[in-house]
């Protein structure tokens, strides 16, 4: 009897966890449903131009934290694969479920970590300074402030609710260098692409879609005054493409995609 | 013949009847049949008022029945839905649970422990009884023993006797244990089965939480009395005798889903059948609950649209909770009459509830016109929230300058629309003149110069009298263009200094004729062609010089960036298109003079100033009372029945819906709605051979002209009892009032986030930059807060003559020049934005010098210059205000509320919260002033108050505690410093941001409070 009553409140907790994610579709229109013999698309982006991009940023400020030059964040990846791009698919209305993350933004050395990370709507954002400065993580869509959050040294982490779907950008106020990405996906079709640029899509209902693919861009001018000081960090607008897919039942589809 | 008796005659020829009883003699005449006659007319008349009364006149109660039907089907789909989000094992698992825990309360073991309980209950109910009697006994038998002894009598019998009983009480006391210790252990079996019963019971009760809510909902539904519901509004309108009395609205009598978030998914728009079909159907809509439509241009679009009887009120927080619509009765609560009108109190059909009814002034104002009440109420305001019709239409009435001819309450002291004319020969030319009257919208398709309808001799006169006088101007240009403007630095310019803001030029084009945003200013086009370049840039660096009341302001420009901007807008040039004649250069005396009778008779004046017509009245009639016309009012002119029903049609496919349209009493589509919009769209439509009409052509578009006929519908007079409406007479109201209208008429809107509305330069500066964050761009501040930001003083002097406060943000706060009662409207209004009124105040306090130090520490540790100035130093990417002037700029309370939670005073805001983290207060240091928040926020306070201040001390530690210096305090000093400083604490740090356009539901909330306390008076009493 009691191991009854124990599988039935784990029951209930599983449903209410449920519940929690039906929310979550009730503010996206996303509905779970189970995909049986669904398709999949992978495939690799690459750099169709051969660039050089900014390799460093110089800092100007906290220099013993920050060192005095700062790696550009948004380098490509091994060979022409192209690392850190977003993949996902638009206005899905319904599919596989979420896999739950727990997702972490680290401040260190004055650059966040994960330089672009993609989670489901609803978590939780957990940022940390690992830095012996003050940061703040200003969370911005667009130009619309999200959050602006001071975080001194040896603060405890904070959370930050991913509520808003679409690409979030992070900046600091004191480093205007720092800069990251948060995708909050508002279904679970999503990948970051790997060190290679690959990515894979999985468990598709079949039919025909638009997969839309951003990479930031790596170009970034410093704009300083007459006395040498940097004004701003201007960095060149992201890149978007999107493309069509046809998926098929148990069937892997390949994309390949090259972005200038 | 004469004298002859008439013939006795059956009752079936009344007239022969009556005529033979006449010739009876009155002594001799029975009434029986009379009387038995009117008997049964009697009773048959009564019988017909009664059913007439309870069937026929009392549609609610069927109404009601259905409703009740219909909802208790739509709370069955709802109890459906909410038991398949119980995945079907647990609810399987849940269900055998308790019926299996239930079932075993039957079984065999159970049933024979219950029935030897209940046994076993008896036996010990005798036991106890048997016990009880023999105690009696006892007692009695002791006390005769008692009382024996004390009178020495014999007491060997007695005490025996009692012995004896006491023995026999021993042995039944034990009996009664016996059983109850029996009835113990079957207890002891019979408990586990009530347990888990009840455990089982719980789990269900909270796994189908939901599920039980809605039967309760059911069941609550199913014994809803069938009843007249209504709305009391206290002392809400006048009687004839001017007397206030109440109005009853019994409105929700049939429209019961008002409010019920049941019935909210009301509409489908879809472009296939199948779906609306297969909707309607698991919605449990029959045929009476919806009308099916199709829209779309090619009708390829159905909507279904369910009664108003079985939806919910669209917006429910603003309109019904916003205006305290059904609550339970207290004065200041509106009912549905005062923003739908209508018969309130008329429950016995749909044609008297709803007023469509010759009698009845109020007739139900259908779909959009519904918004013409809110002008009724707040009849200062311009941004209606959820009303953009009948805001649309207030703002086009004042941009069209429709005021100039015909009088309007509130608008009466208006200055005109118009620029001022009394120096406009040394603006444009002639010919341009010419042909700007005879086709403004040939120019400029978004101007709100309407057309005359002059012909060309017409056009000539008038452009020879407006010429005429104005060639006495002594306007000279003051500023001189040294010429060297280059046409790429302007454009950047006009976008730098701010210009895009109010004028409309190459990508950053106005769509819409409202004053607003980039359409405020005259379309720069085809600047080129109208003015000079000397004129321009005199203009530009001087606005006033050419006239005197321009709302043009200066922008404090450079003469090199004047001259840019000369060459950038002269660069644009364009003729005007729909005009192929010219002006024939004849200023003859007597053509002169038809120009200036024309001007006279169309009031020109209106709108523009022209010299020696200052003092001409308003040409034509007042619009007080225009929506209450009715259409026996309106000329027609020639327009036939087949013209008015094809505008009706014209603006039904446009999505405008008019009024309602009663065929009982309105005859060939002449209504008051009909009549209002061909006007708008064509002024001149009803003239006659015999009867002229003067009123110009403002072309409307359907969009313009039905935002203006609802604006015209709301003009009824109506009287509006204190408490239920914005009260001008209310001295914070009236404040409010102007300065809404100052906002309007200036176009602050235009940069600037007012009340929650505008701020529309930010849209082209994200346009331009693409969501890159650009320092130098940083969109003009939201006013929303700036009655409690600002101090008096210092708004005063920087809306006197504006300077820099973000040192790197090009776009400017220009000089408009206001006048000291102008400076005053815009103080007293943003002061009244927040219930206050203009107080000279001074801030001076003297700063606590002990937290000063803490104060610094903290904004070097907190690297505030990160963003911001201090007396012009700060590091190079500095967006952010320069805070040397806070302690004359800003009002100190604010500081501590902004510091503490920035974000919630103005959401979005790009200032970082430094106390607040993950949705809690939390400390900007953990060491500094022991990591007090309320601490820290007074020393930064304290810290930018002492800035510009002699010395700033530096901080010397407190203690030195495990090696490492702690900045605190003495204990006693804390309570001491926070007393005075108004700095938040946790808990209001955590409340939620006051809201602070909803300012009259605190007049409201105050009202009805100063009522429950009277009557708790009289209860008390």
């Amino acid at each position: 009897m009691k191991y009854f009553f124990l599988l039935l409140v784990l029951a209930l907790l599983s449903c209410s966890k449920k519940d929690q994610h039906d929310e979550q579709a009730a503010t996206t229109g996303y509905q779970t449903i189970s995909v049986t013999n669904g398709g999949s698309v992978h495939g690799k982006i690459t750099l169709s131009t051969s660039q050089s991009p900014t390799p460093a940023i110089e800092t100007q400020k906290d220099q013993s934290v920050c060192g005095v030059s700062h790696p550009n964040p948004a380098l490509p990846g091994n060979g022409t694969g192209i690392s850190g791009c977003i993949v996902y698919i638009e206005h899905i209305a319904q599919g596989k479920a979420f896999t739950k993350t727990q997702p972490v933004l680290d401040q260190h050395h004055c650059a966040f970590l994960p330089y672009v990370q993609a989670v489901p709507i609803g978590e939780k954002l957990v940022v940390t300074n690992s830095d012996d400065a003050l940061h703040n993580y200003h969370i911005l869509k667009g130009t619309e402030t999200i959050v602006n959050e001071a975080q001194p040294e040896g603060a405890p982490p904070r959370e930050v609710n991913l509520s808003t779907p679409g690409l979030l950008s992070i900046g600091c106020d004191v480093h205007p260098w720092m800069k990251g990405y948060v995708f909050v996906a508002d279904n679970p079709y999503y990948a970051v692409t790997d060190t290679s640029g690959n990515f894979n899509l999985k468990d598709i209902s079949p039919g025909d879609y638009t997969i839309t693919i951003w990479r930031d861009n790596w170009n970034v001018e410093q704009v300083k005054d007459a006395e040498g000081r940097i004004e701003s960090y201007k960095w060149a607008p992201d890149l978007i493409k999107k493309q069509q897919v046809h998926i098929e039942a148990g069937k892997a589809a390949e994309l390949p995609i090259s972005l200038p | 013949m004469a004298n002859q008796a008439p013939k006795k005659a059956p009752w079936f020829r009344p007239l022969k009847w009556f005529a033979y009883r006449r010739s009876v003699p009155v002594e001799q005449r029975s009434y029986t049949k009379i009387y038995g006659v009117l008997a049964i007319m009697l009773f048959a008349f009564t019988v017909w008022a009664v059913l007439d009364e309870v069937l026929q006149r009392r549609p609610w109660k069927d109404i009601q029945a259905d409703f009740k039907d219909f909802k208790i089907s739509r709370l069955n789909i709802e109890r459906k839905k909410e038991i398949g989000k119980i995945p079907a094992d647990v609810r399987k698992s849940v269900r055998k649970e308790l019926s299996s825990a239930k079932s075993a309360l039957e079984s065999d073991k159970f049933t024979s422990i219950a029935s030897k309980m209940e046994d076993l209950d008896k036996d010990i109910a005798k036991a106890q009884r048997d016990y009880t009697f023999t105690k009696s006994t006892g007692d009695e038998v002791y006390y005769h023993l008692d009382e024996a002894r004390i009178h020495h009598e014999d007491t060997v019998k007695l005490a025996k006797e009692y012995h004896e009983l006491e023995s026999e009480m021993a042995k039944e006391n034990k009996i009664v244990i016996d059983l109850q210790t029996k009835r113990k252990s079957l207890e002891d079996q019979a408990t586990p089965f009530q347990k888990r019963v009840k455990a089982a019971q719980q789990v269900y009760d909270s796994v189908f939480a939901n599920v039980i809510a809605i039967d309760r909902k059911i069941e609550a539904t199913d014994k809803m009395p069938i009843a007249i519901k209504q709305t009391l509004l206290f002392n809400y309108e006048k009687t004839n005798f001017n007397n206030l009395k109440m109005r009853v609205d019994r409105c929700e009598s049939c429209h019961l889903s008002y409010a019920d978030p049941l019935f909210k998914n009301d509409t489908l728009v879809s472009t296939d059948k199948g779906e609306i079909k297969t909707w309607l159907k698991n919605n449990k809509y029959n045929d009476e609950h919806y009308t099916v439509k199709t829209i779309g241009v090619k009708k390829d679009t159905t909507v279904a649209v369910v009664s108003a009887l079985y939806r919910m009120h669209p917006n429910v927080d603003l309109f019904i909770k916003g205006h305290k619509v059904g609550e339970p009765t207290a004065p200041g609560v509106l009912g549905c009459t005062s923003c739908h009108q209508g018969q309130g109190p008329s429950v016995v059909s749909e044609e008297f509830a709803h007023g469509f009814e010759h009698h009845w002034e109020q007739p139900l104002l259908t779909g959009h016109y519904t918004q013409a009440s809110c002008q009724n109420c707040h009849s200062g305001k311009f941004d209606f929230a959820g009303a953009q019709y009948i805001s649309m239409g207030k703002k086009l009435f004042v941009d069209f300058g429709c005021y100039g001819c015909h009088s309007m309450p509130g608008m009466e002291d208006w200055r005109g629309q118009g620029p001022s004319l009394t120096n406009v020969s040394k603006k444009v030319t002639a010919d341009w003149m010419f042909k700007w009257i005879k086709n403004p919208r040939g120019w400029s398709h978004n101007t709100r110069m309407p057309n005359f309808m002059f012909s060309d001799a017409e056009a000539q006169a008038v452009t020879a009298f407006i010429i005429d006088q104005s060639k006495a101007s002594t306007y000279v240009p003051i500023a001189h263009n040294a010429g060297g403007g280059d046409v790429a630095r302007g454009k950047q310019t006009f976008f730098d200094a701010g210009c895009v803001a109010c004028h409309a030029i190459d990508e950053y084009q106005a769509n819409s004729r409202v004053k607003e945003a980039n359409g405020f200013g005259p379309d720069l086009n085809k600047e080129g062609s109208k003015v000079t370049a000397d004129w321009l840039f005199d203009w530009l660096k001087n606005p006033k010089n050419y006239q005197a009341h321009s709302r043009m302001p200066s922008l404090r420009l450079t003469d090199q960036e004047a001259s840019d901007l000369t060459a950038y807008v002269m660069s644009h040039t364009g003729s005007n298109d729909a005009v192929t004649t010219s002006f024939d250069g004849d200023l003859s005396e007597a053509k002169v003079k038809t120009g200036a009778n024309l001007v006279r008779t169309y009031g020109c004046f209106g709108c523009h100033e022209i010299n020696g017509m200052e003092k001409e009245s308003k040409v034509s009639v007042s619009l007080a009372t225009f929506g209450k016309k009715t259409p026996g009012e309106l000329s027609y002119g020639d327009v036939d029945e087949k013209t008015l029903g094809g505008w009706r049609t014209k603006f039904e496919k446009a999505g405008l819906p008019l009024g309602h349209y009663d065929e009982h009493f309105t005859h060939e589509y002449q209504d008051w709605y009909t009549w209002t919009v061909g006007k708008m769209m064509n002024s001149r439509v009803y003239a006659t051979d015999r009867l002229a009409q003067k009123m110009p052509n403002f072309q409307m578009s359907t969009e313009e002209a039905y935002a203006l006929s609802i604006f015209l519908k709301s003009q009824t007079g109506m009287f509006v009892a204190p408490g239920y409406g914005d009260l001008a007479s209310d001295p914070i109201q009236g404040n409010v009032d102007r300065g809404r209208a100052f906002i309007h008429w200036n176009n602050c809107t235009g940069c600037h986030k007012v009340e929650g509305a505008g701020g529309y330069v930010a849209d082209a500066i994200n346009t331009k930059f693409a969501g890159d964050q650009n320092i130098a761009y940083f969109p003009p501040p939201n006013l929303g807060t700036e009655g409690t930001r600002v101090q008096e003083g210092w708004l005063h002097q920087f809306l006197s003559g504006p300077f820099k406060i973000r040192p790197l943000v090009k776009m400017r706060m220009p000089t408009f020049g206001f006048s000291d009662v102008e400076i005053s409207t815009a103080t007293n209004y943003f002061l009244a934005t927040h219930k206050r009124q203009l107080v000279m105040t001074s801030y001076e306090y003297p700063v606590n010098s002990s937290l000063v130090p803490y104060g610094k520490m903290l904004f070097d540790k907190l690297k505030c210059l990160s963003c911001h100035y201090v007396n012009g130093s700060g590091e190079a990417a500095a967006k952010a205000p320069d805070l040397s002037n806070v302690k004359k700029r800003m009002r100190p309370d604010w500081i501590s509320r902004w510091l503490a939670r920035p974000d919630s005073i103005m959401p979005g805001t790009p200032m970082t919260a430094f106390w607040w983290a993950s949705g809690k207060p939390a400390p900007a240091d953990p060491e500094i002033l022991g990591g007090n928040i309320q601490m820290q926020i007074a020393a930064v306070k304290e810290y930018l108050h002492s800035i510009g201040n002699d010395a700033n001390p530096q901080p010397t530690p407190y203690a030195v505690i495990g090696g490492s210096p702690k900045f605190i305090l003495p204990n006693g000093d804390y309570e001491a410093a926070l007393a005075r400083m108004e700095v938040p604490d946790a808990t209001t740090m955590l409340a939620k941001p006051a809201s602070t356009t909803r300012a009259p539901a605190a007049d409201v909330k105050k009202q009805s409070s100063l009522v429950t306390k009277k009557k708790q008076k009289l209860a008390s009493n």
